[in-house]
């Protein structure tokens, strides 16, 4: 025999109350008594309740939901079992005031539990108070990092999917239904948990003590979460600030350190601090800093009171009959809660993209619903096909997927040369690992060459941030970025032509055309990773391109995440960010003088465009920090891309589109614009591409010394071909969207003629230029394998202590080239830190070569030079001068080429004692040497000298006393020590670190205020989320 | 201050709007299409390496004519990288050849012996491949090869022999490191009465000479420099000594060898007090390759310097012996040049130039500080004899080719030389900086 006291808890929860308490009242098993506590609600609860006939016990608004119940249980004595009655039994149905179960919600329950005496809890499916198929719990447990684990996906809709009764960890105090006996004998809910998780430590308890928790899904509750949505003020005693995020983050942590095993302590201490980190950081992006203090703050109370964790865990032992281990099954496992946490993820990046408000770039423009293989407006004769065909016939019927196809393949054909690690044209070989790449970015002396302490520009960093998702290796990312590209390219060219036209068919033909463009081409050739960038973010730049006529309207977001598109144009193609400057200068300029004419001007509009226009250009560069100090100390770098300078085109070729000097490589784009520069419907477009072709031409003007060599190039303009390919074909798009219907309703006419150009001109170029490609274009210079070519023995050796370095000669295309070789070879990243050797040392090789330089093997050995190899193609006649010019002994002369040591040369590191400087050979001792750092200790006075190049960040410390730097009369820097000891000599990074500190503080800001802020619980409406 | 009216730009028609931006776009890629295209960046320059003077064995005076005396020179043989000023010009040369640090004026070396000969040839740095011709290698011949290794390294070098009938043979030799080391050419190719030498370096920087000298069981009786010269299609030998001394030089004969796989075809032509003629039996000779071909000259070259004309369809190499009395001189080819400077040292010997049409600036400076300029204009050949006391010439050609060489004659004997440059040697490509010579 049952008996059910129902205790209905409240606290201002009049709008639900009425529906509650009607919901009681209509129970098919009726409940033998209904007492209510109430803490002191500011609303009509306490009447609403009474005017039910149900005893209201009143207690303070401070008191905790387990003390409620502790004081209606204390004031309601427990059912006389009558007489002769059988199995007789008391149970509690635990409510909340937002509670409303169904009709038989409470029959269901009894039934569940009836013939199951190990069964003293049992909870009902809760679902939404508002959306009613919405699944909110059934059953619950609590994940090892404190989230309130209820296994279910975001918004999961009740289907009956979950419809089987299950054993549970514990179910939720929202209709929970408790024998009253047990929950008498384990003392109720913990009073340290005055709101949220005391359920789930119940549960917990009730399983260790033995007993069974079992969620009934037959039975159906509707939970209106008024408290954790806050709905409704936090109120009780231990509720910091009234801050429901924290009581709960706190109670999670709580529940978990006082029932886990004792060995599980540390780990979860740990695992709860770190996610707790990741969480805070995670709201600091979405700009809640509020919750991100919660989730630090919750950890840290519980952290600083570990007196109540042990109170807590002593007196859970005292009812404690089951190991913890075979309460670990009820928690959920590691990889299911990392699964459900990936999917939540995905399925949040995935709510914003569709929810958000697509950028309105201009009126005229079509926004056409995204991609989907399988949507019917793919294709038209698809809705005439009555029979169903295969899968496969259907995909094959489509021209995006053969297009597609066709694209993949013709880009492993053009790639056959570079499965595997690449390198050549622009690339050079890729490091190890994403960490070398990291500390390249880092360090502020990099010792290749002659040494250099230029800044590592940005898109080192990016690179190596992106190939930690290839498992940092990045020459795999890179052979998969440079293979994927054109596929890519493609697809991104299809989304973004799908928003100027409806018509799938043009819009594969301008992904065609784009991701055949000479740029791209060119770039995937020739290891071009700027202009690739650029390609794929080209549509992003077009539209805020577009979007610069109303910088007015920019929201805070739309400022800050065009900021951080334009520190990755400038990253990557310095050009570009020149073109998009000019563009935004210009409109600036034509707005603020239009404005000023107008006979209402507005200098609040003006002045929210300048600084608006500013904080775009400016946040990209301040993005680049400290890399762009770099251009302002020397702006013509800024005309450079990522990796070696390659040799650029006529600059009549930008017409088609072409940035290289390959001639083969056409674009139809510049014809399309043409054409659309004399519609109506297009000419603004086609006037944007004009206009950055006019920058691009004067671009070609100026000059600049080519990364890792002294030769003067031109601007590298791939990127910005890629961008005025892009705007061509925005003004093609829409010139063709608009002239379509009218021929197709028109006898022929001149419009026919220039749509038929365009298609012909468009097949003709892509044919060409894919010609060129899979042909010459495939066997390189970008290749499969390494091109570096220096003996090992050179490399290998120059690993000791004296750190020596080698020069290197060779005849390449009728130059004459040489470079300088420490102890490994070159990675990317390296060529862009090395801009020219020294006069000193040029003017040696210049002489060497010529014969005429009779110093040449005491400036070369001045700078730590002991060996130069003269490399295959051997110039005989060179090698006769080396041979007499003096200073050079030949050490060897193999199939690579000549060998020659020379002649007293300086080990990296050297004391010149005092006592020898003025003899006619000055003794030289050598100081081992690290890569960088040298420490040991120097036993005489004198001058140490170093082979690197000067730089005023070199420091020395003698017996922990700082050294003054001088610089030798050869330009290197030098240290005159006076007395002997320990010595220590680095180069200061400190201001290099502290500017990449500001780099990161300015990124972080950027991404957070361009990033969609997340809405508190209590502004999401309670539709949404139950 | 005036408004400008917006309105007037606004009201253009957007059509002619679109127009104009076209027309500036093409204009701006044309226009900027001439300063824009792939950068050759190849840079050439002029430099002057480090020349050779040589230093024979013997008892004659060798005095080097420097460009001053503050010429930086060391000796040939020192490892010493230093070169230090020579403090005095002419410098006389006591114990090895010297090297003289470069410049852009041509360093000679004068040697000779009290009455009994006087030689001349410039310094130079060595080609890699030096072709000498001439000597003999029979009995009473004291020819040497000189090789000099002025670099640090070991030298390899081949030496290929050549006499009347045909290539002799080649013989490998390794010259240690800063040496110098004399061969006899009765060694190499013994009891040839026309020897021609190559010296083919595979190895190291090796500038070779040659001094012919005969003698008479200890008595020498004559000497000269043989200078090396690159064998070509078309030859001049100008500064063919005609007087020693006042008296007529009367025995000249002519030495040719064909260097070339093939035979050669040769026409000799004589340029003698302006008349210019094919000697008899000097027109269409038939040389074998490696054939070393003596061919008598004229008895009467004319009463001042002369030069030969030759030509040939394959590479040949050639000079000229002339004798009176005991002493006897070699007059060797001359390369074209557009300028040349030398110090005479006091020496007055008589320039040849010569040329299809001759137009030369000389520049002489005397002892004095004084400077004097003279053009010199004329058609094929052109003799002028230096001022007395005249320290440094200096020729520049005005046009077209002009070949150089001067002769003289002393109480000692007589000589002449090819003027060639010793120092416009190096004309090399410049050096760039460029990581991209770390891939091969």
């Amino acid at each position: 025999m049952i008996r059910v006291t129902a205790i209905l808890v409240s606290h201002d929860g009049e709008p639900w109350l009425p529906q509650s308490v009607a919901t009681l009242a209509s129970q098919s098993h009726p409940i033998d008594r209904i007492v209510a506590v109430d803490t002191q609600s500011h609303d009509s609860s306490v009447n609403l309740l009474r005017s039910a006939g149900i005893h209201v016990i009143e207690v303070e608004r401070d008191v905790g939901f387990g003390s409620a119940i502790a004081r209606a249980i204390e004031v309601t004595p427990a059912f006389t079992p009558p007489k002769n009655a059988k199995n007789f039994q008391e149970w509690l149905w635990i409510l909340h005031d937002d509670v409303a179960p169904a009709k038989d919600c409470l029959e269901k329950l009894l039934a569940a539990i009836e013939e199951k005496p190990q069964v003293v809890v049992a909870g009902p499916k809760l679902r939404g108070w508002h959306d009613r198929k919405h699944l909110l719990e059934l059953g619950v447990s609590i994940a090892t990092n404190g989230a309130r684990w209820t296994g279910l996906e975001y918004r999961e809709q009740d289907q009956g999917q979950h419809d089987d009764e299950r054993d549970v960890l514990a179910v939720s105090s929202a209709g929970m239904l408790v024998r009253r006996d047990v929950f008498e004998e384990l003392g109720g809910f913990d009073p340290n948990l005055s709101l949220f998780r005391d359920d789930v430590d119940f549960g917990w308890r009730i399983r260790a003590a033995g007993y069974s928790v079992l969620a009934v899904p037959e039975a159906v509750a509707f939970h209106g979460e008024a408290s954790a949505n806050e709905r409704r003020a936090i109120d009780v005693s231990d509720a910091y600030l009234h801050r429901p995020l924290l009581l709960d983050r706190r109670h999670a942590a709580y529940v978990l350190l006082a029932n886990a095993s004792f060995y599980y302590l540390p780990l979860l201490a740990f695992q709860l601090f770190t996610s707790a980190l990741v969480r805070a950081g995670g709201y600091l992006l979405a700009k809640r800093p509020g919750y991100a203090a919660d989730e630090i703050a919750a950890v840290a109370l519980i952290l600083i009171k570990p007196q109540e964790i042990l109170m807590a865990r002593k007196a859970r032992k005292v009812n404690r009959l089951i190991a913890s281990s075979n309460i670990k099954k009820y928690l959920p496992p590691r990889g299911v809660q990392i699964r459900l946490a990936y999917e939540r993820g995905r399925t949040a990046v995935e709510r914003y993209f569709s929810s958000r408000v697509k950028f309105q770039l201009l009126p005229s423009q079509n926004v056409i619903s995204p991609l989907d293989l399988n949507d019917e407006s793919l294709e038209n004769e698809d809705l005439l096909t009555n029979d169903s065909p295969s899968r496969l016939r259907s995909l094959l019927s489509r021209p995006l997927f053969l297009i597609s196809l066709a694209v993949l393949l013709l880009t492993f054909i053009a790639s056959r040369n570079r499965f595997g690690a690449i390198m050549g044209g622009a690339l050079i070989d890729a490091p190890a690992s994403s960490l070398d790449l990291f500390s390249k970015y880092f360090e502020s002396w990099h010792p290749i060459g002659l040494g250099s302490s230029a800044n590592t520009p940005t898109w080192v960093a990016i690179l190596a941030l992106l190939s930690s998702l290839a498992l940092g290796k990045v020459s795999l990312f890179i052979s998969i970025f440079f293979l994927l590209a054109p596929p890519l390219i493609f697809w991104i060219g299809y989304k973004f032509a799908k928003s100027y036209t409806s018509s799938n068919l043009i819009a594969i033909f301008a992904a065609a055309l784009y991701s055949f463009s000479p740029p791209v081409l060119y770039a995937t050739s020739h290891g071009l990773v700027g202009t690739l960038v650029i390609a794929m973010t080209a549509p992003l730049i077009v539209n805020s391109l577009f979007k610069a006529f109303a910088v007015e309207s920019y929201t805070q977001r739309a400022l800050f995440g065009t900021a951080l598109l334009y520190a990755l144009v400038l990253a990557f193609s310095g050009t570009t960010f020149i073109v998009i400057a000019i563009w935004h200068l210009a409109i600036s300029l034509w707005q603020s003088f239009n404005e000023l004419n107008s006979e209402d001007s507005d200098l609040k509009l003006i002045n929210s465009r300048v600084l608006k226009r500013s904080l775009l250009l400016l946040g990209a560069i301040a993005l680049n920090i400290p890399w762009s100090l770099e251009l302002l100390a020397h702006p013509s770098r800024a005309l450079l891309e990522p990796g070696v300078s390659l040799a650029s085109g006529q600059s009549t070729q930008l017409l088609f589109g072409n940035p290289s000097p390959i001639i083969w490589l056409l674009s139809a784009a510049p014809l399309i614009a043409f054409i659309a520069l004399f519609r109506g419907e297009s000419k603004v477009s086609a006037r944007i591409s004009f206009f950055v072709l006019i920058v691009a031409a004067l671009l070609t003007l100026l000059r600049a010394t080519g990364h890792s060599s002294s030769q003067i190039v031109q601007p590298a303009l791939g990127g910005v071909s890629a961008l005025y390919i892009a705007l061509a074909l925005v003004a093609g798009l829409q010139l063709l969207e608009k002239i379509i219907p009218e021929i197709k309703s028109a006898s022929l006419n001149f419009r026919h003629f220039a749509t038929a150009t365009i298609a012909l001109s468009t097949l003709t170029t892509i044919l060409i230029s894919t010609i060129w490609w899979i042909g010459p274009g495939a066997e390189g210079p970008l290749l499969r394998g390494s091109a570096f070519s220096v003996p090992e023995f050179i490399t290998a050796n120059a690993t000791t202590s004296e750190r020596y370095k080698s020069l290197l000669i060779r005849k390449k295309d009728g130059k004459l080239l040489y470079a300088i070789v420490r102890d490994r070879p070159l990675e990317l990243g390296d060529s862009d830190l090395i801009y020219g050797s020294s006069k000193l040392v040029d003017e040696a090789v210049a002489g060497l070569v010529s014969g005429a330089g009779i110093n040449a093997s005491s400036t070369l050995g001045g700078y730590g030079i002991r060996y130069l190899f003269l490399a295959e193609p051997i110039n005989k006649s060179l090698a006769r001068t080396i041979d007499g010019i003096g200073g050079f002994t030949r050490a060897s002369s193999t199939d690579a080429g000549i060998v020659w040591k020379v002649v007293g040369a300086s080990s990296r590191a050297i004391l010149i004692p005092y006592d020898a400087i003025n003899k006619s050979s000055a003794e030289e001792i050598t100081l081992p040497s690290g890569e960088v750092e040298l420490t040991g200790s120097i036993s005489r006075s004198g001058i140490v000298r170093l082979a690197e190049r000067f730089d005023g960040r070199w420091r020395m410390l003698v017996n922990s006393r700082s050294i003054p730097l001088t610089q030798s009369i050869e330009g290197l820097p030098q240290f005159e020590v006076t007395e002997p000891g320990d010595f220590i000599i680095f180069h200061d990074g400190t201001a290099r670190r502290g500017w990449i500190s500001l780099q990161l503080i300015f990124f972080l800001t950027a991404l957070t205020l361009s990033l969609p802020a997340r809405r508190r619980r209590s502004e999401v409406p309670i539709e949404e989320l139950s | 201050m005036m408004k400008f009216d917006i309105s007037r730009l606004t009201a253009i028609p957007w059509r002619m709007k679109s127009l104009a931006l076209l027309f500036i776009t093409i204009t701006a890629l044309i226009s900027t299409s001439f300063n824009s295209g792939p950068d050759q960046n190849i840079e050439r320059s002029v430099s002057i390496p480090a020349t050779v003077c040589p230093k024979f064995d013997g008892e004659a005076r060798n005095t080097a004519l420097l460009p001053s005396a503050k010429s930086e020179i060391k000796q040939a043989t020192t490892r010493k990288l230093k070169f230090v000023a020579a403090r005095s010009n002419p410098y006389l040369i006591n114990n090895t050849s010297l090297v003289i640090a470069g410049s852009e004026v041509t360093s000679a070396v004068i040697r000779s012996k009290s009455g009994v000969y006087t030689a001349a040839t410039t310094c130079l740095i060595g080609s890699g491949d030096q072709w000498f011709i001439g000597p003999s290698a029979d009995l009473g011949s004291f020819a040497r090869l000189l090789i000099v290794n002025s670099g640090l390294s070991t030298a390899s070098i081949e030496i290929e022999s050549y006499k009347d009938s045909g290539k002799v043979g080649s013989r490998s030799l390794a010259i240690a490191a800063v040496s110098q080391r004399e061969i006899r050419l009765d060694s190499l190719a013994p009891g040839a009465k026309s020897v021609a030498i190559r010296v083919l370096t595979k190895a190291g920087r090796v500038t070779a000479f040659l001094f012919d000298e005969r003698r008479a069981g200890l008595r020498t009786l004559g000497g000269d420099f043989l200078a090396s010269h690159d064998p070509g299609l078309e030859i001049v030998i100008p500064a063919i000594p005609t007087k020693n001394s006042g008296q007529e030089i009367s025995a000249h004969s002519l030495r040719v060898v064909a260097t070339g796989a093939r035979a050669a075809i040769v026409n000799v032509e004589l340029l003698s007090d302006g008349s210019r003629f094919t000697p008899v039996g000097l027109s269409d000779v038939v040389i074998k390759p490696g054939e070393v071909k003596t061919l008598k000259l004229p008895r009467n070259l004319g009463k001042r310097p002369a030069a030969l004309l030759i030509r040939a369809n394959e590479p040949i190499t050639a000079s000229v012996y002339s004798q009176q009395g005991n002493e006897f001189s070699w007059t060797t080819p001359a390369r074209a040049i557009s300028n040349f400077i030398f110090n005479v040292g006091g020496l007055e010997p008589t320039l040849t130039l010569v040329g299809d049409r001759i137009e030369a600036r000389i520049e002489t400076s005397s002892r004095d500080g004084k400077r004097r300029t003279q053009i010199i204009r004329g058609e094929e050949m052109v003799n002028w004899k230096i001022p007395p006391n005249t320290r440094v010439v200096n020729i520049s050609s005005l046009g077209g080719q002009l070949y150089l060489g001067a002769s003289w004659s002393t109480s000692d004997g007589f000589t002449s030389i090819a003027l060639n440059p010793g120092t416009e040697l190096e004309r090399t490509t410049t050096p760039i900086f460029d990581i991209d010579a770390l891939f091969g």
